[in-house]
């Protein structure tokens, strides 16, 4: 009877293993063939690999373009997004802060706020600031709206960091910021990965925001970029299949080398999606 | 205050000073580029408006009054987006707990099926649409092959192209994504219940069946619930996916209307602003009444650390 139940786990195992990596595979795979392979024989492993679509996909796909773009965004937006939310995560959770605990609840409260609900004032605030069809409103918004999810996982590991520790540094003549950059900030490294690798698969991955704020091809996103594929080069899916996986090739990466980090990050509560 | 406590007191509230400042840069960026815009969208929820700077007028709740007496395109979306929601999340959750329960007890290979299972979280929404679009393709594509030749060719679908079932072709997506992330989090909470639970039913004589029943699913609760929450969250506000799969103007954008695409149209293509926040207004009520359980949760699993 165990070993039965046993045997169908596994059966069962397997074959959602396959329903995930087939599509995956297939648009891998299709990537190497040319557009008579494909319709002849799309579900096998090339027979003579072609990278022409490569080729194709990055030269006039201008790939390059948005590779260089997404990774600006992605850089400024985090370096940015880590400077402001490790010092305030800080703040908020020393136990001597009056006002910690209810700047801590005002921070937390965006967790829950649809970023779709304040699409027209942005799109009006940026249009304002004449920053419509420039690379600058996605690093606002990305700072802005992943400020929640981001205080709320560092503080939940800032607050299991004994407060002696500020004192002791106290004694030993550092100033406050020096307590956090030298004492505090160390120990939170985990948190701090776990909180990048979050935002750097929701920055990567963004379709929304250079959909509405992004015109001009030389400052497009990959995702964005990708998306002219939708609808177009129906007779030519090698392409298609090449761009997407010049895209996901980093965010997969990124995923394998740190998987505890973006698990942890699942596990503290945090959505994205 | 006496002389004594003074310097204390200075200094407790210079440390406070100090804080405050520290949260100051974060508090500024989240201020007046996230809340003041919720604000600001119950105030363009108000008015008439095309976006410009003329022609902009105060009409207090004839938005909402038209939207919930007259606008036929409002119910149907809403409609869409309470299917969507109900097919994605039965799917997402049932899958997703079936795979936790094998995986949790660390089996031989949990960490590459985990690894597997999480691979789809990682990619966009347009790199999934462009996949899936190529899956579903009625004559090239592998769900159709895949059908015909298990011997249940009568099942063959044009996937993307009926109106009577896109919706939910879309929703499969959403779902084949998702599970491993759910599963994650099931196996996370099953990992708090206590091996000596297991036992003692077992000592009482209990099945498997009944120890699903009577220990495992009320001990999973906190789980159960929170991906309850986030599941419905995130397949209430879909977008990104229904626009790029079925595009608007497309021949069955229709059939696939939620109420996020239906307010980035009402917005952007007819320029009815004030009408279009409203709409943005309603999608944010529904979001927030279920994440104020999230955020309960999350506030509660806290006082454990």
């Amino acid at each position: 009877m165990k070993k039965k139940l046993i045997v169908v786990q596994y059966i069962l195992l397997i074959i959602f293993a396959l329903v995930i990596l087939s599509p995956l595979a297939i648009v891998f795979f299709g990537a190497f063939k040319t557009p008579g392979e494909l319709a002849n024989n799309p579900y096998s492993i090339p027979k003579e690999p072609v990278f022409n679509n490569f080729h194709e996909a990055f030269i006039r796909g201008n790939m390059l373009v948005y590779f260089k773009n997404t990774i600006f965004v992605s850089t400024v937006s985090l370096a940015i997004l880590i400077a402001l939310s490790t010092i305030a995560s800080y703040a908020v959770t020393r136990p001597g802060f009056k006002l910690g605990n209810k700047l801590y609840m005002y921070f937390v409260f965006g967790i829950i706020i649809p970023a779709q609900s304040i699409m027209i004032p942005t799109y009006y605030m940026m249009s304002k600031l004449r920053l419509v069809n420039n690379i600058w409103s996605l690093v606002i918004v990305y700072v802005s709206s992943c400020m929640a999810m981001s205080v709320f996982i560092l503080s939940g590991f800032f607050r299991t960091i004994p407060s002696e520790l500020d004192d002791a540094a106290f004694i030993d003549g550092c100033s406050e910021f020096q307590a956090f950059i030298k004492v505090i900030l160390p120990l939170c490294k985990p948190a701090v990965t776990t909180v990048l690798i979050l935002n750097l698969l929701f920055i990567w991955n963004d379709f929304y925001n250079p959909l509405l704020f992004i015109r001009s091809e030389e400052i497009k996103t990959i995702v964005l970029g990708l998306s002219k594929y939708m609808g177009r080069y129906l007779t030519n899916y090698p392409i298609m299949f090449a761009a997407v996986v010049m895209a996901s090739v980093p965010v997969i990466v990124i995923f394998i080398v740190l998987q505890k980090q973006f698990v942890s990050g699942i596990t503290a509560g945090s959505v994205k999606g | 205050m006496t002389k004594q406590s003074d310097g204390f007191q200075r200094s407790k509230s210079k440390r406070n000073i100090t804080l405050f400042l520290f949260t100051l840069p974060a508090l500024i960026v989240y201020t007046v580029f996230f809340v003041l815009p919720i604000l600001g969208d119950i105030y363009i929820s108000l008015l008439e408006w095309n976006g410009g700077l003329i022609d902009v007028k105060f009409v207090g709740l004839k938005n909402y009054i038209k939207m919930f007496t007259e606008d036929k395109a409002f119910y149907a979306a809403l409609l869409h987006n309470v299917m969507y929601t109900a097919f994605v999340v039965t799917i997402q959750l049932s899958m997703a707990l079936l795979f936790a329960l094998i995986l949790f007890r660390n089996i031989r290979g949990h960490n590459f099926f985990k690894t597997v299972y999480l691979l789809p979280v990682v990619l966009s929404s347009v790199t999934l649409a462009l996949i899936w679009s190529y899956m579903y393709d009625p004559l090239q594509g592998f769900v159709n092959y895949f059908l015909k030749s298990i011997g249940l060719g009568s099942f063959q679908q044009n996937w993307l192209g009926d109106k009577k079932i896109a919706l939910f072709s879309v929703g499969l997506i959403n779902a084949w994504q998702y599970i491993g992330y759910s599963m994650i989090i099931f196996i996370a909470g099953l990992l708090t219940i206590p091996e000596s639970l297991y036992e003692a039913a077992e000592i009482d004589g209990a099945g498997m069946f009944s120890k699903f029943a009577n220990v495992t699913f009320p001990l999973l609760a906190p789980a159960t619930t929170m991906n309850i929450v986030l599941s419905t969250t995130g397949s209430f506000k879909v977008f990104e996916l229904i626009y790029v799969i079925t595009p608007p103007g497309g021949p069955i954008s229709d059939a696939t209307e939620v109420l996020a695409t239906l307010m980035y149209k009402v917005g952007f293509t007819y320029g009815e602003m004030g009408y279009s926040a409203a709409i943005s207004i309603i999608l944010l009520i529904v979001i927030m009444i279920i994440g104020f359980v999230q955020l309960k949760l999350l506030r509660s699993r806290e006082v454990k650390y």
